[in-house]
């Protein structure tokens, strides 16, 4: 896999810097072209997806936009992917910034995201993401990526054999825990929520206003890009070692087990050891690269090849996401 | 001279342009000739169902050439429509119908409701019908707005209102006789100009929905039929910047319906040098809008705010201070509205519209004005410049409370007999302070009158401070007295146990919010936090000796709140001793 490539003597392209080597992809200064740039995206569109499908990652420094740039994205979005899918299925909040065009998680800047491939829980999922950076944070903030392929290898042998049945995923929504299930699903109405989980393969219980629901995924995936096996599951994200113990202590007192807003098991319905959890991070750490924010940035990564993540910032900071 | 009725404008329009397009939906086109016919059949039924001048008749309908027909068949009638949005929410669509008792509904499907009609039973075999006049004070419509008591409230223009409101938008946008947008819902009066424009002035409306186009799921019109005119508000202009030029005007935009910046016009202008902004200003109880400012190509705008301009004819404005005297060029005062485009006022609410219409002190004819409840000031040209509201709307940690919405819920408790609410303080540290006078036999309880707002109202609504006193305080008119309602207890109290606590626990959520302070009835949901907030008070506290539900912080949410709903905290603070 190479970081390099020239789809045009544009002058300014750079491989990207590789986390030891285990994450690369391509990246364009396109600041050169002035107000040509998105029509060199357009016209380059078939290439671009073809190298993000065989890299995973594309960034696109200096696009000249009118305004504040959400519309260059969005035809930037538009050439390469193709038509914005709405974000449904909701883990975490999010606002519309105009069309299918969102905010990313608003998630406590002092909190990192972890490293995800989006709604890889779910059953199914965008094949592409694509961030813009409206304004870029303070300090902080990238948005790291990490190769599935090369976290699917960094990850212990008996870990992987525990995670053959894959994971059951089970979530609590209750209106002031985490996301209330009109959130989530987007609706007022029980029986749509309903429809969703019956079609989605979930089960689902009633408890008052509480809603609790639990499936089981795969914890790998064939990336139709490269035809390699990847790790694409959110066990990480949605158990509970992913919060600080005492944040975790005062959780399981107050909800127990069965009551948590998200939590992961191993596809046999036993718990997750902490210490596979633990080398599951240790796999996305090796593997992710972290790439800083520059104003008008825009990033586009294939969602089964790439997982991607978010570090803690301080300042303002507004990436915008669409999905395709 | 008052300006031609609506229905008698279209009608004349419709016999001078009889082939020109008057509204245009995807492939679908209908000219004025089959629109009057399509209107008048559906007008045929209404009027035989009892729609005339004087009465009133809801419509519910999915925007598109047949919503446009059953707005003008009403009008055709005599009788004033109630436009309700076909996705409002059940509950706002019946509070709606039941409160301004319409005659008929039309909509889209049949209910068992007897007065529902669908457009295919409304429509009677083509024959012309004569209808009764229309006159000057005829309801031409009732649009409804937001209201104190929580409920919306029906706003009723007149048709000679509504007329003089036409007359000056047919001459000052002449993109109104080209092509026009309807992109938004009739249920807002900002549709007005979009709808009735263009028909009286031999222009054709384009159904068209923006936020598809921009987001592809809708092709864009084709160039040829490219608009002149589009009325939108200023959270709309990031929008224009995603279509594609075909659904952009080439005459006028007009904004409206909420503060405008330069800065915010600043993309479309660089795009569209030579289409002339106009900033159009007016609440629904002025008929849409009452004045505006002109920004031509080539002028110049600063970032800042833009104007709201000067006064339509026929429209006197003021700006007058607290005790309704005009204050001098420049100062900041109160806008005040008069003349031939005031609302009658709320449908079915005398007293409101009493208060809200007040006599117009400055014309001898005994004629009213509207208190708009928006500060304003007269710039050095001439011009007024908007700067945010002023009426007894409260406003507290950001958010515009109206406290008749908090005193109606309220008074719905068992113990209250009745109350009035009110925000303390300097402006950084403003509380919502609720006077309650207890029902018979009742002692009203704080913790559970708190618990009872809650699960009505927003966080940020519910009261941190319930005093209980027998009787409301009246001024001799009948008037809540503020001036002699008790004062209510202190901010803090910062000594002993409880005060520690207190000072702890705000560090903590201050902590995790990652600000430097935060005041003990500040709700940590409305200050930007999180459930995870919650969770780190409720950790930071253990590590500090003090033992906190998570529920109990879900549900308080300020530290004065939580503190009170656990009785059992001191006797840890003086346990653990954090500092």
């Amino acid at each position: 896999m190479t970081g390099s490539l020239t789809l045009t003597p544009l002058g300014g392209i750079t491989p990207l810097p590789r986390g030891e080597g285990l994450t690369s992809g391509a990246e364009y200064d396109l600041g050169a072209l002035g107000d040509a740039g998105t029509d060199w995206v357009r016209s380059h569109s078939p290439r671009l997806r073809e190298r993000l499908a065989t890299d995973g990652l594309i960034l696109l420094h200096g696009l000249s936009a009118d305004g504040d740039g959400v519309g260059g994205f969005h035809d930037v979005v538009r050439s390469v992917g193709g038509d914005l899918l709405r974000y449904t299925e909701r883990s975490t909040p999010r606002s519309v910034v105009t069309g299918n065009i969102y905010t990313s998680t608003e998630y406590p800047a002092d909190q990192p995201i972890p490293m995800h491939n989006e709604n890889s829980y779910a059953l199914s999922w965008p094949s592409a993401v694509y961030f813009f950076c409206h304004t870029a944070p303070g300090t902080g903030g990238a948005t790291p990526v990490a190769d599935s392929r090369a976290v699917l290898d960094l990850i212990p042998a008996e870990v992987r054999e525990r995670f053959a049945k894959g994971v059951i995923y089970t979530r609590t929504f209750r209106a002031d825990m985490g996301l209330s299930w009109q959130e989530a699903f987007q609706t007022e109405d029980r029986a749509d929520v309903e429809r969703h989980c019956r079609t989605h393969g979930q089960e689902f219980s009633w408890d008052g206003e509480v809603l609790r629901t639990r499936h089981h995924r795969p914890a790998t995936a064939v990336d139709p890009g490269t035809g390699a096996e990847v790790w694409f599951n959110q066990a990480h994200l949605f158990h509970i070692s992913s919060l600080e113990p005492d944040l975790r202590e005062v959780l399981l007192e107050t909800y127990g087990e069965d009551g948590l807003p998200r939590n992961a098991l191993l596809g046999d319905g036993s718990p997750i050891p902490d210490a596979d959890l633990a080398a599951i991070r240790a796999a996305y750490d090796r593997a992710s690269l972290a790439l800083p924010w520059r104003q008008g940035d825009i990033m586009l990564v294939s969602n089964m090849r790439m997982a991607h993540g978010r570090e803690p910032y301080t300042g303002e900071r507004r990436i915008l996401v669409a999905m395709t | 001279m008052m300006p031609l009725a609506l229905r008698d404008t279209f009608l004349d329009q419709a016999r001078r342009t009889p082939d020109a397009d008057a509204v245009v939906h995807g492939d679908r086109v209908w000219t004025y000739r089959e629109l009057e016919v399509r209107a008048g059949r559906i007008a045929r039924t209404l009027a035989a169902r009892g729609a005339g001048p004087g009465t009133l008749v809801a419509v519910r309908l999915a925007p598109g050439p047949e919503l446009v027909a059953a707005l003008l068949a009403v009008v055709l009638t005599g009788a004033g429509y109630v436009p309700l949005a076909d996705d409002d929410p059940q509950d706002r669509s019946r509070h709606i119908l039941d409160d301004c008792a319409a005659t008929l509904l039309l909509a889209e499907r049949p209910s068992d409701e007897g007065r529902t009609l669908t457009l295919d039973e409304a429509s009677a075999p083509a024959r012309p019908f004569d209808a009764a006049p229309v006159r000057a004070g005829d309801p031409a419509y009732v649009i409804y707005t937001s209201g104190s008591s929580g409920r919306p409230k029906g706003v009723l223009v007149e048709h000679g209102a509504l007329g003089a409101y036409l007359a000056e938008a047919r001459a000052r946008y002449d993109g109104l006789a080209g092509r026009t947008v309807l992109h938004s819902s009739v249920s807002f009066d900002m549709a007005v100009t979009s709808l009735w424009g263009p028909l009286v002035s031999g222009g054709a409306i384009h159904v068209l929905d923006l936020k598809a186009i921009a987001s592809g799921e809708q092709p864009p019109p084709a160039a040829t039929a490219r608009p002149t005119f589009l009325k939108v508000t200023p959270s709309h202009l990031p929008l224009l910047s995603l279509l594609p030029d075909p659904c952009l005007p080439t005459g006028q935009l007009v904004i409206g319906g909420e503060a405008l910046t330069g800065s915010a016009l600043g993309h479309w202008r660089t795009a569209h040098p030579d289409v002339t902004v106009v900033n159009e200003y007016g609440p629904t109880e002025a008929t849409v809008g009452c004045c505006a400012y002109v920004v031509r190509p080539g002028d110049a705008v600063d970032p800042g705010a833009v104007p709201i301009g000067r006064a339509f004819t026929g429209t006197r404005l003021y700006v007058l201070d607290v005790e309704g005297k005009p204050v001098t060029a420049g100062t900041v005062g109160e806008l005040h509205v008069a003349g031939v485009q005031l609302a009658r006022g709320y449908l079915g609410r005398a007293e409101l519209t009493e208060e809200r219409f007040v006599p117009d002190t400055f014309a001898a004819d005994g004629s009213r004005m509207y208190r708009t409840g928006d500060l304003v000031r007269e710039r050095q040209d001439g011009d007024l410049e908007y700067l945010g509201r002023a009426d007894e709307q409260l406003k507290v940690s950001g958010y515009r409370i109206e406290p008749g919405e908090i005193e109606a819920v309220l008074r719905g408790h068992a113990s209250v007999r009745d109350c009035a609410v009110l925000a303390v303080g300097a402006a950084d540290a403003r509380r919502l302070v609720a006077y309650v006078t207890p029902g018979p036999g009742a002692a009203p309880e704080p913790a559970a009158l708190a618990r009872h707002a809650a699960g009505a109202l927003p966080p940020y609504m519910v009261p941190v401070v319930f005093v209980a006193i027998p009787e409301l305080p009246l001024t001799p008119n009948g008037k809540l007295d503020r001036a002699a309602l008790p004062e209510p207890p202190a901010q803090s109290d910062e000594s002993g146990e409880r005060g520690r606590a207190e000072t702890l626990l705000c560090e903590l959520v201050a902590q995790a919010l990652g600000v430097p302070e935060i005041g003990a009835d500040a709700d940590f949901l409305v200050a930007g936090g999180s459930s995870i907030t919650a969770l780190k008070l409720v950790a930071g506290a253990r590590r500090a000796g003090i033992r906190l539900e998570l529920t109990t912080v879900l549900r308080e949410r300020t530290v004065r709140r939580i503190l009170a709903a656990q009785p059992d905290v001191a006797p840890f603070i003086a346990e653990g001793e954090p500092k």
